[in-house]
This record gives structure tokens, C-alpha cells and sequence, in this order.
């Protein structure tokens, strides 16, 4: 495997084991994946369908990112949930709240002008 | 299916009571979501629900992730600590001095070197132990001083502050706190080892006599300087020119001394190998040189360009 070494500072902060462009994509992925739910939890969902949900996108998320994440947003006020029982599971389905609905608003519109941005930014000529 | 009642409890163990059972039955019901969905293509189920759980992460993890983020001292309040820090470690050192210089000139208190420094050790570790104990308290409590206010650039030193050598200073601070109390025979160096109390009684010539109040005075200016640049963490102009002036003050009475008779007297069986008169000049030459290194580190400073502009 490659390892970029674009500058010291930045090789520096990135531990050996773990490629640059992984852990540039890590980050550049987690502010998306909030937004990506929020979107997804328009129509209600649980945990799995969710996750699922997302796959099938083409957007995979792992287990242990996305179960908490879910939850904090809960907490954050952005979404509800309620316990219902589905297959003989009870399971807990969340969906977008009437903030989150308007934060979503907010984060898609910021989305698209920071995904243009970028786009003309990198465009090769 | 007792795997995942053993992961859960790993879990559990590490979440906080209010959401404790909710977080949990959530997690089982998306595990064994996962178990189904998996176990279905999978030829070994046990292999199946290791996967599942592995691709869930570590039961500490995992508990991390759902719980809020916790440090013993966070980076919100680690520059403030590192600063209340260096200020009260400062501030105990200077009283410690001060203390016994008093005792050793009212009360004709002295003290060895190993006790000394074991009395200064005690003193920086309680010193320590209570602003890392504040601190700890202020991070539980989400306080955060200083930080919530917004950021003044007027606040900053000037363009030309140089960032000082903390161990240099550090050195300089603990050679002149040394200096003083043996000067004024607070400290005894006979009490080093008792067993030379009588053997090897080292006694300052005439020569000396002259220069005693004065050097009490540059040490404490030199002190009370390095202190101060200490707690600012910066050489400021004004600092740089005190440094080389009492520095120059160190050169030249360090000159005189090597040019005077007698600095030394030594009696008893270590008179006859020792000479002690030699070791003496060798010595102040020795504080002579590190004095002009500190002057070409002042001048150095003062040379330096301001950050940002054309070197």
C-alpha cells in the first residue's frame, strides 16, 4: 500500500497503520452521513432498516457509527422515537422531528453550495 | 446467543444508569437484526454472530460512542491547567524560598541538600495534586473558565516577545534559588553528608567579603526575572536588555573574584590532595561562561525577525 506523504505536519497526524486517503475519506464522510440520515428518516425507520436503507444508497455504515448517531440526533431533538414491537422484536423506530425537518432544510442547502464549491474548486480543466 | 448476552453486559457495564436498559434493548434487537440478515447466507452461525459483533466494535467502544465524551482534564481546560500549573508550581517554590531564607536568617535554621529538595518535591507535588484536583472538578462540572469568552488579539504579547527555553529558564530559576540560600547559609552543604561535617570544612576566603550584598542583589533581580518570564512564557524586550545588563553585572564580579586572592580555605585531611583554591576559579570561570552564554542568547532573541516577515 501507498502511503501519501503530502507534508510532514499531515503524515504526522495520520497513525502508520492507517493510509492517508482512508482517513481523509473518513472525514470527509463524516459530516454526510448526518445528513444522509436525516434524510433517510423522513420515512421511518429502525436501526437495521435504516442501515439497510443506506446500503441499498450506496452508502454503507457501520454498526457502531450508526446506532449511537441515531441516538444523539434523538437526543439533539432532531428526531422521535417510539417502541413498537415488529416480528415478535420490540424494536425502536425513529423519524424526523419538526426540527429536524428544518435542520435538514438547512444542511441540504448547504450541502449543495459547499458540493458546488468543491466541484468547480476540483474540476480539471 | 449467550455471546451476545456477554457483549451486552461488557457494554452495560460501561454505560451510565439512565439510558443503561434502553440503550441495550435497542442494541440487542439491531445485533440479532444483523445475526438473522447474516446467518441466513452463512454456513457457521457462530462465525456469523462473532462478525456481527465484531462490525459492532469493542463493547468499550461502543459504549464510548453512546456516552457523552469524557477526559480526565479535556482540551477545552488543558491550556488553562498547564498555566494555573506552572503559576502555582512557581508561586509554591518562590514562598518555599522566601521561607527559608527567613528561617535561616532570624532563626539560624539550616538545611542539606537532600533536604531541601525532598522539602521542595513535597511541596510541588501538594502544589500539583490541588490544581490537578480543581481541575478534575471544573472538567466534571462542565465549567470552563475563560474559554466560553470571545477571543481578544489585543491580548496578545507583542510581535517581538520571543517564546522562551522552558528548561533553560527552569535551570536558571532553580541555580539562583540554590545560589541564595547557600549564600546566606541557609543551606549547608556539610549537612550533604554528615560524615564530612568535620573533615571537610570549606570555608569562603576574605575576598568574598565585599561582594556579599551585592550578589544577594543580582541573584534576587536574576531570580525575581526568570520568575517572571516563567509565568509569562515570553522574553519581552524590556526582559532581554535585564538579562544582558545582569548578566554583564555577573561577568564582571566573577572578574574580580578570579583576580582576588584567596577565595578558598580548607582545613583538616583533605587540605593536603585537595586544592581547593584551583577548583574554586575553575568553577566561577565555569559561571562565568554560562553567564556569556546567556548574554549571546539575549542578543540572539533580540536579533530575531518578527514571525511572518522576510528573514
Amino acid at each position: 500500500m501507498n502511503k501519501y506523504c503530502v507534508s510532514h505536519s499531515i503524515c504526522c497526524t495520520v497513525q502508520a497503520d492507517v493510509p492517508l486517503l482512508d482517513k481523509l475519506t473518513q472525514e470527509l464522510r463524516r459530516g454526510g452521513i448526518v445528513l444522509a440520515v436525516l434524510g433517510a428518516l423522513r420515512q421511518e425507520h429502525y436501526g437495521y432498516s435504516l442501515r439497510k436503507a443506506l446500503e441499498e444508497e450506496g452508502l454503507a455504515v457501520e454498526e457502531g457509527t450508526l446506532y449511537p448517531l441515531v441516538r444523539r440526533l434523538e437526543q439533539q431533538g432532531l428526531l422521535t422515537s417510539e417502541w413498537r414491537e415488529e416480528g415478535r422484536r420490540k424494536k425502536r423506530f425513529y423519524r424526523l422531528s419538526a426540527d429536524g425537518t428544518a435542520v435538514l432544510a438547512g444542511l441540504r442547502a448547504q450541502w449543495r453550495a459547499l458540493s458546488d464549491s468543491i466541484e468547480r474548486i476540483t474540476a480539471e480543466e | 446467543m449467550e455471546l451476545i448476552d456477554r457483549y451486552l453486559h461488557a457494554v452495560g457495564e460501561r454505560l451510565e444508569a439512565p439510558q443503561r436498559d434502553d440503550v441495550l434493548l435497542e442494541l440487542r434487537g439491531a445485533i440479532e437484526d444483523e445475526f438473522d440478515a447474516r446467518s441466513a447466507e452463512a454456513t457457521d452461525s457462530d462465525t456469523a454472530l462473532v462478525e456481527v459483533l465484531r462490525a459492532f466494535g469493542a463493547p468499550a467502544q461502543v459504549a464510548s460512542a453512546y456516552g457523552p465524551q469524557r477526559s480526565l482534564i479535556g482540551p477545552a481546560l488543558y491550556p488553562e491547567f498547564l498555566s494555573a500549573l506552572r503559576t502555582v508550581l512557581l508561586l509554591a517554590m518562590g514562598l518555599l524560598l522566601a521561607i527559608c531564607l527567613l528561617q535561616g536568617l532570624f532563626e539560624a535554621e539550616t538545611f542539606g541538600p537532600w533536604q531541601l529538595a525532598r522539602l521542595a518535591l513535597e511541596v510541588a507535588l501538594w502544589a500539583s495534586a490541588g490544581v490537578l484536583t480543581v481541575f478534575i472538578v471544573l472538567e466534571r462540572s462542565a465549567e470552563m473558565p475563560g474559554t466560553g469568552e470571545a477571543f481578544d488579539p489585543r491580548q496578545l504579547p507583542a510581535a517581538s516577545a520571543q517564546r522562551i527555553n522552558n528548561g533553560d529558564v527552569a535551570t536558571n530559576f532553580v541555580s539562583e534559588a540554590v545560589f541564595l540560600l547557600w549564600w546566606n547559609d541557609v543551606l549547608v552543604m556539610q549537612n550533604w553528608l554528615p560524615a564530612f561535617g568535620e573533615a571537610f570544612p570549606l570555608q569562603l576566603g576574605a575576598s568574598w567579603s565585599a561582594w556579599s550584598i551585592p550578589l544577594n542583589v543580582l541573584f534576587a533581580a536574576l531570580l525575581l526575572l526568570h520568575g517572571s518570564v516563567l509565568l509569562r512564557q515570553h522574553w519581552l524586550r524590556w526582559q532581554l536588555i535585564a538579562e544582558a545588563v545582569l548578566n554583564v553585572a555577573l561577568i564582571a564580579i566573577g572578574t574580580a573574584l578570579l583576580l582576588a586572592p584567596e577565595l578558598v580555605r580548607i582545613e583538616g585531611a583533605f587540605a593536603d590532595w585537595v586544592n581547593a583554591e584551583r577548583l574554586a576559579r575553575m568553577a566561577i570561570l565555569v559561571v562565568i561562561g554560562l553567564a556569556v552564554w546567556d548574554l549571546w542568547l539575549s542578543a540572539r532573541s533580540w536579533r530575531r525577525p518578527v514571525a511572518g516577515q522576510a528573514i
